[in-house]
């Protein structure tokens, strides 16, 4: 039996590497211009920054005055550990119908999806009241600096975007997760200097005992955080701030006591949290730890605008109406981590963040990342429904 | 004029100490064709064993009266630690004296004890002493970077049986006071590396199984036996840094980026061990602390010393009597300790010979590997009179 050519396509696009560092976009703006061009889209791409591309594809609506509809992906995907994989991660080998890559949850399954949308919408020969605009961004994983940068853009602006579509999270359940905010990133990184000195010694002021007490700090605040997530049934984690130690360097050689010892944190900051204040705290645990501990914000998001999710918002309904008619049981939430759509809703655009994977355990950024072709496949159905019924919201 | 008026033995000793024998490449042909012409000096036999290619044992034999006696080793190593001559108020290898003090990379450490060694036999032979044991005074290559090079393969050599070793001499360290420290065992150094594996996944998550939290509980775990020990240390004056167990984080390392859960966290001590410490029991603690830190932790040892051989200080002991007495001869006070870190005493000890780490430096700041290392030509002049009392008592015990 064939393979639908929509899967086909979100192999091809899989097989291509895009995953950071140094990402090379090259292949995949190619890609992306061969598709639009196959579609009948208008396809524009260029630099924010060297080497940083964004792609957009635009079909224009029967009001182009209109705001317009901005339906968001990005390019990059996460490293991996391939001693870890089953497959080559870039290799989208399909077994039992599970198509594994990286980029297969997050997020190369939504950009495909909406194209695939399009296709078919397009050959029913439908037109929308409002332009679409498809951008595909670059450097997402790693801070998303090409978004921020386009957002202040003329190209941006010259997009009039109304409302926006971006990435969500797959969920093992039947419902399927919608977010409406997101957390602010923080990535701190703490660095402790000590004194230097032979490895055999007691000295005192060590850069290691420093770190101790840091991890320690950061670390219990992460427990706490856990378990008012656990205690408290109406809470999801967008709703509790969490922190991950995700780097760890220095030292020299084993019998030298270092004069500096560094730790990354990964932090995401609830909007419900008074970012100033949570500063304060971070101030005062790397204090408390000694003389000549000192951090820095690698990252520092301020983002804690709420896109409405209320029935009066002609977006919100559009969008929860289309779901209501397939049947779809959808969950309110915060996204727990950062997406690009924090730079649209900061420029006062409402987004939501929705990857249509139900039935799907996450696996974004882990291991054997895959996502099964049949939920892809309904993916695109989705996308049929909900896409025409945003593009066509009326005037307001 | 001042030069003029030196002493020909501290002559000696800044020429050895402007012999570039700086780790890595330390200038060892140079430093050999030294002790030969040293050797010629005192009329003695000079040989050298090669241990390694361009690593040579170099040795200097005074033939006892009745060799068959097992003989006294006067043992130095050649080379000293690298040297950031930023921070040097001279030339680390100019050996200039300043106000009387000998500045120079290894002026402690220990190129002092080499060149004593021989201005003692020197006078003890212009003297007509004639002694009952056979003196080797041997130079080793390759101490301080781990001695491999050096004494570390030479002690099972047939070369070194030869020697038939009753017992050794070798470094110590300076006290700033009156008291002479004396070494009669060191502590085994344990490198260790600990290796957290966990769940990786994105960094916005709360996941289970993290390297992270193992990687905290094993910090937690080794620091505050760390701590436990520094307390240990300080409530007993008896105690000295030998007699407790060090714990460094010396090293740290994992991570891919930010917003990544790492599958790995590593984490690098620096242990020693003092030789009271039962070995097995410790290594037992460890793997319990990592036991109880997760799943899946792995302890590995790049260097893991298990030699625990003490030299008998007991006044039964007819070596230690020997050195005791020629020290309390002199109103030398002395202070016996564990060696807080490794020399190529331990080597030697493990054959069974009994050695004592000694440089005579009192009143002398600690140091060694330190910026700016000197001595006192008073107090170097003064250790060759200790030596003098000293290998004789050792070269005639009966």
């Amino acid at each position: 039996m064939g393979e639908d050519s929509a899967v086909s396509l979100f192999r091809e696009y899989l097989r291509i590497k895009t995953v950071q560092p140094d990402v090379d976009y090259s292949k995949s703006v190619a890609f992306l211009q061969r598709v639009a061009k196959d579609i009948g889209l208008q396809f524009k791409s260029f630099e924010v920054a060297p080497k940083k591309p964004i792609c957009i594809m635009t079909w224009e609506g029967l009001e182009p005055s209109l705001p317009s509809i901005l339906l968001s992906s990005h390019i990059d995907v996460v490293p991996v550990f391939p001693e870890h994989w089953r497959v080559d991660p870039f290799s989208a080998e399909k077994i039992d119908g599970n198509i594994y890559a990286r980029g297969s949850q997050d997020m190369k399954c939504v950009s495909i999806q909406y194209m695939e949308a399009i296709r078919r919408i397009k050959s029913s020969g439908k037109r929308l009241l409002r332009t679409l605009h498809l951008v595909f961004t670059s450097d997402e994983e790693i801070g998303s600096t090409p978004q921020s940068l386009f957002v202040h853009h003329d190209e941006f602006k010259k997009l009039n975007v109304g409302f926006a579509l971006d990435e969500g999270i797959a969920n093992p359940g039947e419902e399927f997760r919608v977010f409406y905010g997101e957390r602010s990133i923080w990535w701190v990184r703490v660095e402790c200097q000590g004194q230097p000195g032979h490895g055999s010694q007691f000295i005192e002021n060590t850069a290691a005992q420093k770190i101790q007490k840091v991890i320690n700090r950061f670390l219990s605040f992460r427990d706490e955080e856990e378990k008012r997530l656990k205690s408290d049934e109406s809470l999801s984690l967008g709703h509790v701030t969490t922190v991950n130690m995700t780097m760890m360097d220095g030292g020299i050689q084993f019998n030298v006591v270092p004069a500096q010892l560094s730790v990354g944190f990964d932090i995401r900051v609830s909007p419900y949290v008074d970012l100033d204040e949570f500063e304060k705290q971070i101030a005062t645990w790397c204090h408390q730890a000694g003389p000549d501990v000192s951090y820095t914000f690698v990252v520092k998001g301020c983002h804690q605008e709420l896109t409405s999710i209320d029935k009066s918002d002609p977006w919100w309904s559009a969008f929860h109406r289309s779901c209501l008619n397939m049947d779809l049981k959808i969950q309110t939430e915060i996204f727990p981590a950062g997406t690009d759509s924090r730079f649209i809703r900061k420029c006062g655009i409402p987004a939501i963040g929705f990857s249509p994977m139900n039935y799907t355990p996450i696996l974004l950024h882990d291991h054997n990342e895959y996502l099964n072709e049949d939920i892809f496949l309904r993916g695109i159905e989705i996308y049929q429904e909900i896409i025409p019924a945003l593009a066509n919201v009326q005037r307001f | 004029m001042a030069e003029l008026k030196e002493d020909p033995a501290v002559t000696n000793f800044r020429k050895y100490l402007r012999i570039n024998t700086v780790q890595p490449n330390p200038n060892y042909a140079e430093a050999s064709s030294y002790f030969k012409s040293l050797a010629a000096e005192l009329e003695l036999p000079y040989k050298t064993v090669q241990v390694v290619s361009g690593k040579d044992m170099c040795i200097i034999t005074w033939t006892g009266q009745q060799p068959n006696l097992s003989s006294v080793l006067l043992y130095s190593h050649i080379d000293v630690v690298p040297v950031f001559p930023e921070h040097w108020r001279v030339d680390p290898f100019s050996a200039e004296k300043i106000d009387g003090n000998i500045y120079a990379r290894g002026s402690q450490d220990m190129k002092c004890v080499g060149i004593q060694y021989i201005e003692a036999i020197r006078r003890l032979k212009k003297e007509g002493r004639k002694f009952q044991r056979t003196i080797h005074i041997m130079f080793g290559p390759d101490e301080e970077i781990g001695g491999m090079g050096g004494m570390g393969t030479f002690y099972k050599m047939d070369e070194f049986k030869q020697l038939n070793i009753g017992f050794a001499l070798d470094e110590g360290i300076a006290n700033p006071e009156e008291a002479f420290r004396v070494f009669y065992g060191e502590r085994n150094c344990w490198w260790c590396t600990v290796i957290c594996p966990g769940d990786p996944g994105h960094g916005s998550a709360i996941l289970k199984n993290t390297a992270a939290e193992k990687f905290n509980k094993v910090i937690n775990s080794f620091l505050s036996f760390r701590r436990e020990q520094e307390e240990r240390l300080e409530s007993n004056p008896n105690l000295t840094l030998g007699d407790v167990t060090t714990v460094n984080l010396t090293m740290v390392e994992g991570g891919v980026q930010m917003n990544v859960i790492p599958a790995e966290m590593k984490a690098s001590f620096d242990i020693r061990i003092p030789p009271t410490v039962n070995l097995e029991e410790f290594e037992k603690k460890i793997n319990m602390w990592c036991k109880e830190a997760g799943e899946g932790i792995r302890i590995v040892y790049p260097v893991r010393g298990m030699s625990q051989d003490i030299t008998s200080i007991s006044s039964e002991d007819k070596w230690w009597a020997a050195f005791s007495s020629a020290c309390s001869n002199q109103n030398m006070k002395i202070q016996t300790e564990i060696f807080p870190a490794a020399t190529d005493s331990r080597f030697v000890r493990s054959c069974g010979i009994p050695a004592i780490g000694f440089s005579p430096m009192n009143y002398t700041p600690i140091l060694l590997h330190d910026h700016n290392e000197y001595l006192n030509e008073d107090i170097f002049l003064r250790g060759i009179e200790i030596y003098q009392e000293i290998i004789p008592a050792l070269a005639n015990v009966q």
